[in-house]
């Protein structure tokens, strides 16, 4: 040997503290190594007598340094670094890593193959070395790290070519020692964990290269991640697991971790980068900081949750001289620039992939729970099913095998006291139990389970809470695949497709300002405006007075701040909103029928549905919440049901559930209040649906379930429902209406528009239709139940639209029609899947080439209706009418808006002679007007003057509409908003005398009133105000002979609340007020002075001789401020409390789910944010 | 447990489309049996607070040459406020407060009160300023008409109720004899502009003058045709009025003085210069649009009877039209003319004299049917001379619009020499059934029954006439039908200063019959 070359001398540095029984392995691994210059040097986190002679039983030339106990892993190692002389290479170890024998050598010939300066080997789990645990790190411009290969992927050698890496994971990394020396090896003051990425950085901001060698295989027990150091142990210890985020170290050791992950991440960016790159990079941390923090607050997390991604953010910059040496030091090796080093690493925010990902993989893990614990229980069905699978501990990541290396420690050494189970202490049963389990969440079943699910699932509360019991028989079904797994690069592909022909039609109306058609919201009026509305409460535009603001406004005032004041923004986000929220429902509500293909198949429907494009089209506001909302509260029915596929809830446990539901349905209905109404309707629906498919037990309970979500909600809204109780048309909303009887072929399309009149438009029910024809068991039981929800839906708009009964919009009637078809479609897949093979050879075989015909001609047409860009919504509204004159000092003044109540851009405040109308104040109508209010208010004198002059009784409506102050009457005339009556009524409207028609809108016929007085005003004292008391006719019969308009105007603003101090020049006269309740007072010398009615729902005062100085004033409402604000803060209250028991419950499930699944069964529910997006750092 | 039930639910969803599609069928109505396309002037509902009348067409000042009359006839059993605002081509000329009493009826000249600058003198015996009347009435089932008088006959029509943005007038003459006047009444508050275009005896024509004509807010505007060039001596002249802005209402005056001796009567084949073949006035209030099928419950030629009927199509596609004279009884018959073609804006006289498939010497009721659906508007011509006993011209627009109850408005001149005229009430039938006709008089208490009249049927499809008795003669009568008829008014006399006068009842709403 003293002939041949020198080879270069490796000492392999281990760090060991708390080791437990594998450390034996560890060692083991390292004499096995059959690399002949290999040295070997221990360093002991503190005082362990039986290590020395334990190591010296595997390695006898091993040479051992103690460290004082709590050093880190850094310090440690740096430490044991600086003991080596004469080595070419340094290979630093944890200690629970186990290295092939080829490893080292196999490491050291890539280093030099590669002129490496850092080489790391690829990372198999400790006990499932067919799986790759990594294979380096990627490394995002935000310095988090993300893995480059899938969790728990199977190794085919399909990592194995060596290739450069940004992060060599400090589990076992070959390092050139003069590079170690130059960077001065781990930084300390860049903490740990993190002390890899730092090293890596730094390594080649001096020009090293950082590679895997895949050839090199190293086992990893991640003995930190799983709790199995021995207590008291410290240091290593606290670097958390990070590839299953609260797995093994949860609670506040994970938090924690993740927090100082989070600092130390952001102090290797402050010392890596250049100034130019970090005044580049500070504003997107700051900004995913909030985003982080914000996440936190959504998800209820404690506060420190909340506050964890800000307090990392101060403290990256704790001991800043230290801070400023390292940077000074990293920036002192500096020879690649950061542009090459930019390049390296990975676009885009690997958290935020990462979390989207989680989110996705978690809906198909709930997707699969129900199908999966039903057929567990399928085949425990006499008993309960085991389900929990000890304490919490986590299973590894990647199924769980039963199997165990041969020369591991027993596995009773393997679970320190006091710590979660190890997965390798798992019982061998629950072991083959996952085992089994996991072949199915991997949908590689094949041929599948071929249980049947049971009609009914039992979830006791309490400590029972993982007991799954059947509470039925089950349904002895065919043999049936629970269906195929369609990966979430499916689902993100479909989600994004979706997302994108949204946008893409969505284009115009995104570009600009949202017109005032229909009852679209204006954002004119600044996020300002909606508070104020909401606290001001009733002003004088209206015709009906109400004592409590709508509770959207709050809900609006909420999404103005979190658009950060941009109203316009807002406006685009809640009126646009809904297209993604709708499907995004339907694949949450059809989550449990089993079939991944069908929730994908069922999302894409509801997005091509026309609902809501005919109700953007129409201006429909309360029609794109229904649609938005009709799927989530339908899947939620479903839910609360207790049918099969959904867990059975007893009553008393269920109340969240109820809670958040009804809160749920309490914003929905806050914005198109029939809602409230719908639920139970649906209820109903279900009801029958469950007689004719004989399931009347699940009938009576979602109806019951529909009816008390309903009266939550209603509760919820308070004070506002209650005093909507006394006003139909407050709880119906704004009756859209339509222009013309829908026929039933438009019904059953779903059209109320432009959009769904085609041929293809049938292929949704056709699609839908497919269950009712193959559905077995509770397949067929839900089908029926959703039939039954859609036609009575439709029977319902249907009538309404030939005006048999008032309805709300008929696209929120609708939209639980479209929900359920779609729901029927995911469930026609899932039989396809389960039923299918069931039948003998015949017609239903070709269901599934049907259906899936049917659905992608149903889906057909959505493509071409997104070529409008703005899905058919007028370019200009009502804004565009007529430039509505400024109130000045000639006067306040009303504007009258007649039509099609859903042609109107506010709320009808009345109707008569088959058209709507309302009153704005001083042109258009402010957003609080979009929701009708209770109260009759002036709006019957109203409507008694607008059957005059429909029915041709009047050619001077423009008097009788005086003492109302009703300057301009708009008639919304265009393609969208004329029927027969609006038309008539137009004619009406112009053969009035004092009516001349203005503005050459085609879709807006105005007529400005020759009659009209302002709002307040003083009278002649030879003019008499028409008196009150006498018949509506009589008293119209006086008023159309009254001239007024020598009547001077009195200044009060525009504003609906305020006092108002005027000046009157007249001596003596009457004030004459065109205000319909006794809202307004008016002092005179401090003295109030007493009004009186008089005709046409005016007010007036006898002014006293002598005075040319009044106050006006608009007497607000305390109640109704004190009563808003009570409700405001309980209404918080009870969604906190809500949100924190779904949570739980959901957590439960999910729990559950994973665990059934043999899915890596961390309580996904619970991530923390930063942590469970972080890469494998294998510590 | 078993599977669920299919064919219950596959059965009741079933059952609900069939349902949907049994109900979705049901609530259509059936027609009439007539195009209810052009309403006909009509009385405000019992109920009303008030109605609108806007009357033009007529000179002002009683003892000129020609002058107006208002004449408000009063349904119902309370007396109605009225306000009469006067306006002429200069402007506002006054204001009169009438009230009319229950089931009376009150007549009025229009005489300026408060003549505004500019206004035209008018010696006894030469033409009055023209004048306009905005009528307000304050309250229901009462109407007003218009008299106008000259020394060459007189006319009687209901005034307009309700102003339009687009007026026909299907004829007009301004041949030498011949006077024919536009007068243009903007009853709002702002100002309206109106467009005028003509179809000629030399095809259509629009003269720069009749072009952006002002109509003054709440006045009136009157253009004489035949004083522009292009407009003046031909033998027809239709005439459409658009008003670009705001909404009109227009009238047509025409009166005819004695044709000179010897000059070829309009309608003479080759004749040139040809002249209006009898004095005589029409008073008409213009078509608001144009329709596929036109009315007239009385049509008659016989000797010194020239009835022509007269088609403007005002547009842009050649009509296609037949007519069809239907007569009742047992004298009843039938003929129709050839198919008719009149060109994109063009006209077209169809005279009925001599034409072999005509009836003459029989009353008989006219249609004319657009068979290729190009609406057109019509109106029926007719001169009464020697060897008739009567005299005077006499025009009608064709009626598209059926009722069950009509008002015959009070026609004064017929009371001067009553033994001298005769009145018939014209009714047709246009739907399936047989109508059952009532005629009466109106009074403080309602209906009342007139002496010498009678109820009388008329068979579906048909038609009847009523002649009045001298007694009632130019009286106000309501006209109550089992169903939806037709009904004119065609006065004759043989005092050429009353003349012919054909006219259209106003409807009244069933509500009040």
């Amino acid at each position: 040997m003293g002939s041949e070359p020198a080879a270069p001398s490796v000492v392999a540095v281990v760090v060991a503290a708390g080791v437990g029984a594998w450390f034996g392995e560890t060692l083991k691994s390292l004499a096995d190594q059959d690399y002949p210059l290999l040295s070997v040097l221990v360093v002991e986190v503190g005082q362990d007598a039986a290590l020395a002679e334990r190591v010296a039983s595997f390695l006898p030339e091993a040479h051992l340094v103690r460290v004082p106990d709590g050093t880190g892993f850094a310090q440690a190692a740096n430490a044991g670094v600086a003991a080596v002389e004469g080595a070419a290479h340094v290979l630093v170890c944890h200690d629970d890593v186990s290295l092939a024998p080829d490893a080292v050598r196999l490491l050291l010939e890539e280093a030099y193959r590669s002129n490496a300066g850092l080489t790391c080997p690829k990372f198999v789990p400790w006990e499932t070395p067919d799986r790759i645990l990594s294979v380096g790190l990627g490394l995002d411009r935000l310095g988090v790290t993300f893995p480059l290969v899938e969790p728990g992927e199977l190794d085919q050698g399909q990592h194995d070519a060596a290739r450069e890496v940004f992060v060599a994971p400090s589990g076992a990394v070959l390092v050139r020692t003069d590079l170690w020396r130059a960077l001065g090896g781990f930084n300390p003051g860049a903490g740990e964990p993190g002390e890899d990425v730092d090293l890596s950085w730094r390594a080649q901001l001096a020009g090293a290269r950082v590679v895997v060698a895949p050839q090199a295989v190293a086992r990893h027990l991640e003995a930190d991640r799983w709790g199995l150091r021995q207590a008291g142990s410290r240091g290593t210890a606290q670097r958390g697991a990070t590839m299953a985020p609260g797995a093994g170290a949860e609670g506040p050791v994970a938090n924690r971790t993740s927090s100082q992950r989070e600092q130390h991440r952001l102090r290797s960016l402050w010392t890596c980068y250049s100034v130019p790159l970090i005044i580049l990079v500070a504003p997107v941390v700051l900004f995913f900081s909030l985003a982080e923090a914000f996440w936190a607050v959504l998800h209820r997390r404690s506060g420190r949750a909340v506050v964890a991604p800000l307090a990392a953010l101060v403290r990256s910059f704790e001991a800043p001289g230290q801070l400023w040496a390292a940077r000074r030091r990293a920036q002192g090796l500096r020879r690649t620039s950061d542009l090459t080093l930019w390049k390296s690493q990975s676009r885009g925010s690997a958290r935020l992939r990462a979390v989207v990902r989680l989110r996705l993989d978690r809906g198909h893990e709930i997707a699969w729970t129900a199908a999966k614990a039903a057929a567990t229980l399928e085949a425990k069905a006499s008993g309960p099913v085991r389900s929990g699978h000890g304490p919490a501990g986590p299973a590894p990541a990647g199924p769980a095998r039963g199997a165990t290396l041969p020369g591991s420690a027993p596995r009773d050494d393997l679970a320190p006291a006091g710590t979660a189970a190890a997965p390798a202490g798992l019982e061998q049963g629950a072991l083959d139990e996952v085992s089994a389990t996991s072949s199915m969440a991997t949908y590689s079943a094949g041929g599948g389970a071929s249980a049947e699910p049971p009609e009914s699932l039992e979830v006791a509360e309490g400590p029972q809470a993982q007991a799954l019991t059947t509470k039925s028989a089950k349904t002895p079904g065919p043999a049936a695949g629970l269906g195929q797994e369609v990966g979430w690069k499916w689902t993100a592909m479909a989600a994004g497709a979706v997302a994108v022909l949204l946008l893409i039609g969505s284009r115009d109306v995104l570009t600009q300002a949202l017109p005032l058609v229909g009852q679209l919201p204006s954002g004119s009026g600044g996020v300002a405006s909606w508070w104020h509305a909401w606290w001001s409460g009733r002003g004088s535009g209206s015709l009906v007075s109400s004592s409590f603001s709508p509770p959207a406004l709050v809900f609006m005032g909420l999404a103005g701040v979190l658009s950060l004041g941009s109203a316009n923004f807002a406006v685009h986000v809640m009126v646009l909103g809904p297209l993604m929220l709708g499907p995004l429902g339907a694949y949450f509500g059809t989550r449990r029928f089993g079939s991944q293909r069908g929730r994908l198949v069922a999302t894409a429907l509801y997005a091509a549905l026309p609902v809501p494009y005919d109700a953007l089209a129409q201006g429909h506001w309360a029609g794109l919440v229904g649609y938005a909302a009709a799927p989530w509260l339908l899947g939620g029915l479903c839910r609360l049901g207790g049918q099969a596929p959904y867990p059975f809830w007893h009553w008393d446990g269920a109340w969240p559930r109820f809670v958040a539901l009804g809160l749920g349905l309490a914003v929905a209905a806050s914005f198109a209040p029939a809602m409230l109404l719908l639920v139970p309707v649906v209820g109903i629906a279900f009801c029958a649906g469950s007689l004719l498919a004989g399931r009347s037990e699940g009938g009576t309970r979602l109806l019951f379930a529909s009816l008390i979500t309903a009266v939550v909600a209603f509760v919820g809204l308070v004070p506002w429902s209650f005093a909507a109780l006394h006003s139909w048309s407050a709880l119906i909303g704004a009756p859209s209406g339509a222009l013309h009887p829908l026929g039933l072929s438009q019904v059953l399309r779903l059209q109320t528009g432009p959009y769904g009149g085609g041929v293809l438009s049938w292929a949704l029910v056709v699609a839908a239709a497919i269950s009712l024809f193959i559905g077995r068991s509770w397949r067929l039981a839900w089908a029926s139940r959703l039939w039954v929800v859609a036609f009575m839906c439709m029977a319902l708009a249907w009538a309404g639209s030939r005006g048999w009964f008032p309805i709300p919009p008929l696209e929120l009637m609708l939209a639980p029609a479209g929900a359920a078809l779609v729901f029927a479609v995911a469930l026609g897949a899932a039989s396809v899947e389960s039923d299918l093979s069931g039948y003998r050879f015949g017609w239903r075989q070709f269901a599934p080439a049907f259906g899936a015909v049917a659905a992608l001609a149903a889906a057909m047409p959505f493509v071409s209706w997104v070529g409008n860009g703005q899905w058919s919504l007028p370019s200009a509204g009502a804004e565009s009418s007529y430039p509505f004159p400024m109130a000045s000092q000639a006067g306040d003044y009303r504007v009258l808006w007649v039509g099609s109540a859903g042609s109107l851009p506010l709320a009808a405040q009345g109707s008569s002679s088959g058209v709507s109308f309302a009153t704005s104040l001083d042109g258009l109508p402010s957003v609080s007007q979009l929701w009708a209010s209770a109260g009759a208010g002036s709006a019957q004198a109203v409507a008694q003057d607008v059957t005059w002059a429909d029915e041709g009784e009047t050619t001077q409506l423009g008097h009788l509409l005086t003492p109302l102050a009703i300057r301009f009457i708009v008639v919304p005339v265009g393609r969208l908003a004329a029927g027969t009556a609006t038309t008539r009524f137009t004619g009406a409207l112009s053969r009035q005398v004092d009516l001349v028609q203005v503005g050459i809108d085609p879709s807006y016929a105005v007529f400005s009133n020759s009659a009209w007085v302002p709002l307040f005003s003083v009278l002649a004292g030879s003019t008499e105000p028409a008196n009150v008391g006498r018949t509506a006719w009589a008293t119209a019969y006086q008023l159309q002979q009254l001239d007024l308009r020598a009547a001077q105007a009195l200044p009060v603003g525009t504003s609906g609340s305020g006092s108002f101090t005027v000046l009157v020049h007249s001596p003596a006269g009457v004030l004459y007020g065109a205000v319909p309740d006794s809202s307004w007072r008016v002092t005179v010398d401090g003295h109030s002075l007493a009004g009186e009615r008089v005709g046409g729902g005016a007010t007036s005062w006898q002014l006293p001789p002598g005075r040319d100085s009044i106050v006006l004033s608009l007497a607000g409402s305390a109640v109704q401020h004190v009563a808003d604000v009570v409700v405001a803060l309980l209404w918080a209250l009870a969604l906190l409390v809500a949100l924190a028991r779904a949570q739980t419950k959901l957590g439960t499930q999910l729990t559950m789910a994973s665990r059934e699944l043999g899915a890596p069964g961390e309580e996904v529910s619970e991530i923390y944010w930063p942590a469970a997006v972080e890469g494998p750092s294998v510590g | 447990m078993a599977d669920p039930r299919r064919l219950p639910v596959l059965g009741a969803l079933a059952c609900v489309v069939v349902l949907g599609a049994a109900l979705g069928s049901t609530g259509t109505t059936g027609s009439t049996g007539i195009g209810a396309q052009v309403p006909a002037v009509s009385q405000a509902p019992v109920s009303a607070l008030s109605s609108s009348w806007f009357c033009a067409g007529a000179r002002a000042e009683p003892g000129a040459s020609d002058s107006g009359w208002l004449t408000f006839d009063n349904v119902g059993t309370s007396a109605v406020d009225a306000t009469v605002r006067l306006v002429t081509p200069q402007g506002y000329a006054g204001t009169m407060g009438e009230r009319v009493p229950a089931g009376g009826t009150l007549t009025v000249p229009e005489r300026l009160i408060n003549p505004p600058d500019g206004t035209p003198a008018h010696p006894k015996g030469t033409p009055g300023p023209w004048v306009g009347a905005l009528v307000t009435l304050f309250g229901g089932k009462a109407s007003v008409s218009q008299v106008v008088t000259t020394a060459h006959g007189s006319a009687a029509q209901p005034c307009a109720s309700e102003a339009a943005g687009k007026w026909y007038f299907a004829t007009g003459t301004t041949v030498r004899n011949a006077r024919d006047e536009i007068s243009l009444l903007n009853p709002y508050t702002v100002d309206a502009i109106a467009d005028l275009s003509f179809t000629t005896d030399r095809g259509p024509a629009q003269p720069p003058a009749d072009q952006g004509v002002v109509v003054p807010a709440r006045g009136l505007a009157v253009l004489d045709l035949g004083a522009q060039a292009q407009l003046g001596l031909m033998q027809h002249v239709a005439v459409t009025v658009k008003a670009r802005t705001g909404q009109i209402v227009a009238f047509e005056t025409e009166i005819a003085t004695t044709p000179p001796a010897g000059a070829p009567p309009l309608g003479t084949t080759g004749a040139v210069d040809a002249v209006v073949p009898v004095a005589g006035i029409t008073l008409t209030l213009g078509a608001t649009q144009a329709s596929t099928d036109w009315w007239w419950p009385e049509g008659a030629d016989g000797p010194g009877l020239n009835e022509s009927y007269d088609v403007y199509n005002p547009g842009p596609r050649p009509a296609r039209l037949s007519l069809i004279l239907v007569s009742g009884g047992a004298a009843g018959g039938a003929g129709g003319s050839d198919q008719l073609t009149v060109g994109a804006y063009g006209t077209a006289v169809v005279p009925t004299n001599g034409q072999p498939w005509a009836l003459p010497d029989i009353s008989y009721s006219t249609e004319l049917e657009s068979t290729n659906g190009v609406p057109v508007v019509a109106e029926r011509s007719l001169a009464a001379a020697a060897p008739s006993p009567y005299r005077g011209l006499g025009a009608l627009l064709g009626q598209a619009q059926a009722a069950k109850t009509w008002l015959l408005g009070t026609d004064p001149t017929l009371s001067a020499r009553p033994s001298l005229a005769q009145v018939w009430l014209e009714v047709s039938d246009p739907g399936l059934f047989p109508a059952s006709v009532s005629v009466e008089g109106i009074s403080a208490t309602g209906p009342v029954e007139l002496p010498g009249t009678r109820s009388f049927e008329v068979a579906a499809g048909q038609r009847a006439g009523l002649q009045l008795p001298i007694a009632v003669l130019g009286r106000a009568t309501v006209v109550t039908s089992s169903v939806p008829i037709l009904l004119e008014e065609d006065s004759y006399s043989m005092l050429p200063k009353v003349g012919m006068n054909l006219a259209p009842a106003v409807e009244l709403s069933s509500a009040q019959a």
